[in-house]
This record gives structure tokens, C-alpha cells and sequence, in this order.
């Protein structure tokens, strides 16, 4: 009876049910039969609420849609290309850069390949790149830069597995930048056989971008420096973001209308927070529910029959989440599955920081996953490329970034070393 | 109508079950229905054109609040009490707001996993049933949500100023309710009217 309960719900998630409507769904049947009043499903909700980080998530998702719905894309591209064009491998290295920062800033919503992929991808063809080679950097780079502030799944985990968000902030650096060496490495290798031919560096143009972008390049760095120079905390820092991106974008730069388009922007931002919110409040009290009935230490003790010790733990967790990221998007993987993982995950001695960033490593390799990866599916609308050539073409990729994953997740001083750092 | 030459057994094929001459006899013809469904829908459209307008003042009374408060304390080491709390009220009616919106922008995160792999002719299979489960869950999670603030309502607990904490949290049944209305109309509509799959 349970059985078929169960694959019921799993099969109506399955056909596109909303994930808040499945797991509120399966909280009514689990509280119903434990004869739990159904109010209880809101209570946790109300624990998350009472985190003052919570108010950064709305703000710094309205500071990403400003960026992408103003000229930042071109200026950004401008910019990036002015300094690292010249390079070998120079243009694959923009559309890494500019990707970086703005899936920072847009919390790898699938906003990075629809703002960007129409200035870099026929940028990179320009450049005699092949399309092949262009389709997989174009798509694996939307989601990198997850593991950079301020990004909302960051902050995500923070929030669930109550740990500090500067902290976590601070953790992502060493493995983000590691992951777009090894993406940069192999895209200079690929231009040097491809034979791409150099451009000279111009200073007139480099200087004439820099100055065009100039209000947007300071923007990580007043997060940062107000972050750990001890100024602000995490959700002011929202706050001066946001109030920053509207006085550069609507009176400085002009590219949007304070009252034509920042309305329309903000009820685009808001109805994406409201459908992680929504799912939040369905989920939390659902998982409590299953950690109160002992469901993660059972699974402890049968995985306690195999594993032994951390790294073999930690080798499963990654096999776990690569499927989970292919299947589910960032947000609602976060909210449901680190509940669950955090009691046993403290039972092999994984530290809460690193265990996020491994999370968030794996989740954003599961987003250009075959078959069902996300980012695959907009790419493939965006690009107009049929899905299959995309899994071709992100395949080489995807094998560079879990070679990323793997070091990420057996070296944690990657993670670690900077928080120490700064501790002294 | 559904070629038969698509491979497949199309008396079984669940998009011929909700074609209006089969399942709903009077779909066309039935005025009271159609006026009904009409009026409910005016009403949806102006409930979501106040939604979105309360998104949109709200979600500036955030950022006005929590900026002037960094402001405070940066500058004058002064700040607003109850600005804190109340700028994460804000948060969750701001969020459940955008909750709403999102069933009439079909922007629901969902795992649209079989949508992808099973025949178009199955369309509107899914949506039928896609729409009703959550129409009906959202129904009932409306109803906890509306229980959860009876309760804080018999607790009499007040979060700042004396407002009682449930002012805030009847945002939950609202828009719970709202968006299990929405779904529902959209059950509706794929009775009514069901998209010919070609």
C-alpha cells in the first residue's frame, strides 16, 4: 500500500507535477497517518523565516535580473574581450569569464545562457571556433560560477544546513576559480589545434571598455571587502547591491526605465524566489517529518554495511547527487536532499562547508548532464541545435568537470584553507 | 485528431478520453458553464493584476527598509528596532505573492521528466492531471496553512509593535488558496477546450 503510494506521488512528479504540490502532497499523507495536525507543515518554514541571511535571497535575485535586463551582457562582454582576447584560447576564456560573473550574479537560473549565449556563441563561430566546441563551453558555462558570491544557492544552503553564509562565500573561491582553470586549460589546448589565429592587444580598446564598464567591474568587490572587511553582513550587503545596480543601471547608465521596466523586473525576480519559496515551505516540514521517524539514520545503518569510511561515503554522495542534479533544479535539490544528507554526513566527519561545496559542485555538473540536464534543454533552444548534438558536444566537459569534482571532493583544504586564512 | 499512423493504439491513447464530445457532452453548448467559468476567470484576472502590483510596492518597501537600516548603522550606529523583522515578513509576502503569479506564468519548478520522452499525443493527459493534483493539494495545504494561523491567532504572539504575528502569515492560505483556484480553472480549460495534437 505504501509501495504503490509512493509510486504514485513519484510518478505524478514524474509528469511534471509542481514540486511544491508533491512534497506538500506527500507531507499531508505523512502527517495525516502520524495524525500530526497538517499545520505543523508550516512551522519550519517559520524557523527559516527568522534567519536574517533570508532577506538576501529576494535581493540579490532583483540585483542578477537588473544586470540581465540591461546593457550589462555588452559591456561585460566588452570588457572581457578588450583584456583577454589576445590570449590563446582568448575568446573561450570570455565567454568563461563573463559566464563566472554573471551566474554569480543570476544564481544559475538558466539566465546565463539566454543573456549571454546571443553576444559569446556567435562570437566564438567569428573566431573559427568549432561549433561543436563552442555549443559544449557555451552550455557547461551556465552554470559556472555557482560556487561565487553572492550566488543564491549558496546562500540556500546556508540557510537549510544552518551554517554561515561568509563562510560559505569564502569556501567557494579555491574550487570555482579551480574549475574554470581546468575548462580554461583545455580551451587553450583546443584553440592551439583548432589553430585559432591571436589578435593583438589594443590599449585604446581596453581602456575605452574598462571605462564603459567601469560602474559594473566594482560590483564583486564591494561584496566581498564589505563582507570581510567586517563593514556589512550578508543581507546588507543585498541591500547596497541592489540599490547599487539600480542607480548604475536606471540613472547612470540609463539602459532601464525606473518606472517602465524595474516593475516588470521585479515581478519576473519575485515569481522565481516565490517558486523556491513555495517549494521551502512544502519541503521543510515534509523532511523534518522524515528525519523525526529516524529515515536518514536508517539509511545510515544500511549504508554502514558497505561504507566505512568517509572518502567511500563521499564517492557515493557523488554518484547520488550527479543523478539528482540531472533530474532536479538547484534550488529545489538543495531544499530537499540537504536535510536529509547533513545527519549522515556529520556521522563520517564531513565538515558542513565542504559538504556544500561539494553539493553545489555536483548539482551545477548536473545541470549540462545528459539526458536530462537542464541547461542542455535551454541551450538547445537557444542555439536552435538539436539536444542530441548537445550531448555530444558537452560530453569532453562533462568529463573535465568531474575530474574538477573529484579534487574538490577528496582535497577539503580547497574548500577549507581560505577560512582558516582568514581566521589568523 | 490523433493520426493513427503514429504507432499506437488510439482508442487508449488518453488524449482522445478528454475530448469534449466524449467526456464533457455539453462543453460548448452548456452557456451556465461558460458563464461561470468566465466570471471566476475576471475575477482570477483582477486578484492577479493586485498581486502584482503588491509585488512590486512591497518588494520597494524591502529595499527601502533594509538599506536605510544599513545607512543607520553605518553611519549614525542608530537603527530601526522592528525594521529587521519586518523586512523578513516582507520576504515570505513578496515570495508567496511571486508564488501565485507563477501558476499564471506557468513558471513552477517541476521535474518535467516524462513530458519530455512520452508522445504529444498524450498532452492533454498531463496537463489534466498535472493541474488537477496540484489544484487539489494546493487545496488542502491552504487549509493547513489556514489551521497554522488559528493557531498563532489562539497564541496571541506578536512579533513587533504589538502586530500580531498572524497578520503576517495569512499571506500562506491566501495565496495557497489562489493558486489551487488557478489550477483548478486550468483543469477546466483542458476539459473545455483540449489542445488537437497534430
Amino acid at each position: 500500500m505504501t509501495l504503490l503510494l509512493i509510486a504514485s506521488i513519484v510518478f505524478l512528479a514524474f509528469l511534471g507535477t509542481p514540486l511544491y504540490a508533491i512534497l506538500g502532497l506527500a507531507a499531508l499523507l505523512a502527517f495525516h497517518s502520524a495524525e500530526i495536525d497538517p499545520a505543523a507543515i508550516f512551522i519550519e518554514l517559520y524557523r527559516v523565516t527568522s534567519n536574517p541571511t533570508l532577506v538576501a535571497i529576494p535581493l540579490f535575485t532583483f540585483a542578477g535580473f537588473i544586470l540581465a535586463n540591461g546593457k550589462t551582457p555588452d559591456r561585460l562582454t566588452r570588457l572581457s574581450q578588450a583584456f583577454l582576447g589576445g590570449l590563446t584560447g582568448g575568446v573561450p576564456l570570455v565567454v568563461l569569464v563573463a559566464c563566472a560573473f554573471f551566474t554569480a550574479f543570476t544564481g544559475a537560473s538558466g539566465v546565463t545562457i539566454i543573456a549571454l549565449g546571443g553576444l559569446l556563441y556567435p562570437l566564438m563561430i567569428k573566431e573559427m571556433y568549432s561549433k561543436n566546441f563552442s555549443l559544449g563551453l557555451m552550455t557547461s558555462s551556465g552554470s559556472l560560477g555557482l560556487l561565487f558570491p553572492p550566488s543564491i544557492p549558496l546562500i540556500l544552503y546556508g540557510l537549510i544546513a544552518q551554517v554561515s553564509v561568509d563562510q560559505l562565500f569564502l569556501a567557494g573561491i579555491v574550487p570555482g576559480t579551480l574549475m574554470i582553470a581546468i575548462i580554461g586549460a583545455y580551451s587553450i589546448f583546443k584553440s592551439k589545434s583548432l589553430q585559432i589565429k591571436q589578435r593583438a592587444f589594443q590599449w585604446n580598446e581596453a581602456i575605452s571598455a574598462l571605462r564603459e564598464a567601469i560602474w559594473e567591474v566594482p560590483l564583486p568587490f564591494i561584496i566581498l571587502f564589505g563582507i570581510y572587511g567586517g563593514i556589512i553582513t550578508v543581507g546588507e550587503a543585498a541591500a547596497v547591491t541592489v540599490v547599487y545596480v539600480i542607480v548604475v543601471e536606471s540613472f547612470i547608465y540609463k539602459d532601464l526605465h525606473p518606472l517602465r521596466d524595474l516593475p516588470r523586473i521585479m515581478r519576473e525576480s519575485m515569481v522565481l524566489v516565490g517558486s523556491i519559496l513555495i517549494i521551502l515551505g512544502t519541503a521543510m516540514g515534509f523532511t523534518n517529518y522524515l528525519i523525526d521517524e529516524q529515515i536518514p539514520m536508517q539509511l545510515l545503518d544500511t549504508m554502514k554495511l558497505y561504507i566505512h569510511d568517509p572518502l567511500t561515503f563521499l564517492i557515493a554522495l557523488n554518484v547520488f547527487l550527479l543523478i539528482v542534479g540531472c533530474m532536479m533544479d538547484i534550488f529545489s535539490a538543495i531544499i530537499v536532499v540537504v536535510p536529509l544528507i547533513i545527519p549522515i554526513a556529520k556521522n563520517f566527519d564531513v565538515n558542513m562547508i565542504h559538504l556544500g561545496i561539494i553539493f553545489l559542485t555536483n548539482l551545477e555538473i548536473g545541470y549540462s548532464t545528459p539526458p536530462v540536464g537542464i541547461n542542455l534543454f535551454i541551450a538547445a533552444s537557444r542555439f536552435h541545435e538539436p539536444i542530441v548534438k548537445l550531448y555530444r558536444a558537452t560530453l569532453p566537459f562533462l568529463g573535465l568537470r568531474i575530474l574538477g569534482l573529484l579534487a574538490i571532493t577528496y582535497f577539503p583544504f580547497l574548500s577549507l584553507f581560505l577560512l582558516d586564512w582568514f581566521k589568523n | 485528431m490523433i493520426s493513427p499512423s503514429s504507432g499506437e493504439n488510439f482508442l487508449l491513447s488518453p488524449g482522445v478520453i478528454f475530448t469534449p464530445d466524449l467526456y464533457f457532452p455539453l462543453g460548448q453548448a452548456n452557456p451556465f458553464t461558460e458563464t461561470f467559468v468566465r466570471l471566476i476567470k475576471k475575477i482570477e484576472n483582477i486578484l492577479g493584476r493586485i498581486e502584482a502590483l503588491s509585488v512590486t510596492l512591497l518588494l520597494s518597501l524591502m529595499i527601502l527598509f533594509s538599506f536605510t537600516q544599513v545607512l543607520l548603522r553605518n553611519f549614525f550606529n542608530d537603527a530601526i528596532l522592528w525594521a529587521d523583522i519586518f523586512t523578513r515578513q516582507l520576504v515570505l509576502w513578496v515570495g508567496f505573492l511571486g508564488a501565485s503569479l507563477a501558476v499564471r506564468e506557468n513558471k513552477h519548478i517541476s521535474i518535467d521528466f516524462l513530458p519530455n520522452i512520452l508522445p504529444k499525443s498524450w498532452g492533454n493527459f498531463i496537463q489534466f492531471t498535472v493541474n488537477l493534483t496540484a489544484g487539489i493539494v494546493s487545496g488542502f495545504l491552504a487549509f493547513a496553512a489556514w489551521r497554522f494561523v488559528q493557531f498563532e491567532m489562539d497564541g496571541q504572539a506578536t512579533l513587533f509593535l504589538d502586530t500580531p504575528a498572524w497578520v503576517f502569515q495569512v499571506i500562506l492560505p491566501y495565496s495557497f488558496g489562489i493558486i489551487s483556484v488557478r489550477f483548478l480553472l486550468k483543469t477546466v480549460q483542458v476539459i473545455l477546450s483540449p489542445e488537437k495534437p497534430n
